[in-house]
């Protein structure tokens, strides 16, 4: 057993040729596809779009960067509760997080050549926010179409991806990942955007697991500088 | 309609223009055969090709880039000072009414060391702060600074402004902290390439969109304006001087 761990880990951390013991800072392009459960067993598939930025500082094998992932998207049929009141509905979704993500670099693995494999770990901190359409209902008076509803959540996420293994970062190498995170909410915070200019933050409550989900993504970028 | 005599003479100006315009001594020199010529009568033939040439391109004064180098502790601390004092100055010109309805010394005591998620609209997150920490980017890579290290002050003057400057209207704000130097730096790179191509690429109007959307390249701190003269004697001694100004 401990023959072949060793022979894993010569044959994973053979060395290559990609930049080290250098900060840098990537960035690229996300899809994502999420699970979303509201309260009352309210769920939704929901797709999104936007932009990933990492910035971070790379040894030989591990690389530590913070990240953050930013995409809109629409949810519909979820429902939430807040200021007492019950609101259903379909609407504008909007993500951010951000999250220290320690990844190992599988410097052996070269799934295509001059490509190396990569998985890395972190957790993660987001925020969450919903703007119904038009077509929403609510058991009260207090939400109305000028509110929106934001999350704060935490989580963990999970990155599995390829880099092209470069010698210098000025040729920009490229990098695919599939990301997998879970979130759930901690604190909603009922927010007037009836004015873009203000930010009038009418009500915070706990929200545990109000909002949660699974998160499955793709993202794809280059490193910068 | 017959045509009017006045419009026969316009015609025939015109083409006399366009004959003049063939006549270029550049297009009379094309036809000579050097091979036929002495050493003096090519150095000539050199410089009436020269002259030609300087008469009919857009002339740069300067070539506009970027020279990183390398910073003493004192430079950075008289930068990041330097940016800090831009910031007091600047948050209270832009938000006027913010800055004077919701800022107070009490506040600044209250939100110290408070760290939160701000509910901002996109408008803020996503493109004012992205902007400034572009300029605040460009500023940095004026004085010298490389890319890396130049989003690494951004970081610093930006954490400064959002810990000490922001609290006396606001907490400080997660998305700001991370998102103004890092979309910042990435708007940054962009502004910074396009604003080279534009300033190098001799065109008036160009040159002025270029300083525009990169203003730190027309203060006397920009380091990469660097002036290449050409010299010559036309025969044997050929040399570039390159001006930098420090």
């Amino acid at each position: 057993m401990k023959s072949i761990i060793a022979v894993l880990i010569l044959v994973t951390s053979l060395s290559a040729q990609a930049y080290r013991y250098k900060f840098n800072l990537k960035g690229g392009i996300n899809q994502t596809w999420a699970d979303i459960k509201g309260t009352d067993n309210s769920e939704d598939l929901l797709h999104g779009t936007g932009f990933n930025t990492h910035f971070g500082y790379k040894w030989k094998y591990f690389e530590l960067t913070f990240s953050s992932y930013i995409y809109w998207g629409e949810m519909d049929g979820l429902q939430f509760n807040a200021q007492g009141e019950t609101i259903r509905g379909e609407g504008k979704f909007r993500h951010v997080s951000f999250g220290p993500i320690l990844r190992y670099q599988f410097r052996g693995v070269q799934p295509f050549k001059n490509w190396f494999l990569f998985a890395g770990l972190g957790p993660v901190w987001s925020l969450q926010t919903i703007k119904m359409d038009d077509d929403f209902t609510s058991t009260g008076p207090k939400f109305n179409r000028d509110r929106k509803l934001t999350f704060e959540s935490t989580g963990g996420i999970l990155a599995i991806g390829i880099e092209e293994d470069l010698p210098y970062k000025e040729m920009h190498p490229v990098f695919i990942e599939l990301v997998y995170s879970y979130k759930k909410s901690r604190k909603l915070s009922v927010v007037d955007a009836s004015d873009f200019t203000e930010t009038d933050i009418l009500s915070v409550e706990e929200a545990d697991q109000d909002l949660s989900g699974h998160f499955f993504g793709i993202s794809v970028g280059f490193t910068v500088f | 309609m017959s045509p009017k005599r006045s419009d026969i003479c316009h015609i025939f100006s015109l083409i006399f223009f366009l004959l003049l315009l063939g006549q270029t001594p550049l297009r009379a020199q094309a036809d000579l055969d050097p091979s036929t010529m002495s050493q003096q009568e090519k150095a000539l033939l050199m410089q009436a090709q020269e002259a030609t040439k300087e008469s009919r391109q857009r002339k740069n004064k300067y070539i506009y880039g970027y020279i990183d180098r390398k910073h003493k502790m004192s430079e950075n601390l008289k930068h990041i000072a330097a940016m800090y004092g831009v910031t007091w100055a600047v948050y209270p010109l832009s938000q006027p009414d913010v800055f004077k309805e919701k800022g107070s010394w009490k506040n600044s005591r209250k939100n110290f060391g408070q760290l939160v998620f701000d509910k901002d609209e996109p408008f803020w997150n996503w493109f004012v702060h992205p902007i400034s920490g572009s300029q605040l980017y460009l500023y940095y890579r004026a004085n010298g600074y490389s890319r890396i290290d130049s989003m690494g002050m951004a970081f610093i003057s930006s954490t400064l402004f959002e810990f000490t400057v922001e609290i006396y209207t606001e907490p400080a704000s997660i998305q700001d902290l991370y998102q103004t130097p890092v979309l910042g730096s990435f708007l940054g790179v962009g502004l910074e390439n396009l604003s080279m191509y534009l300033l190098n690429s001799g065109n008036a109007f160009a040159r002025t969109i270029g300083h525009i959307i990169n203003p730190t390249t027309l203060f006397w701190f920009y380091e990469g304006k660097v002036q290449v003269l050409p010299q010559t004697n036309f025969q044997d001694r050929h040399s570039l001087m390159i001006r930098v100004g420090f």
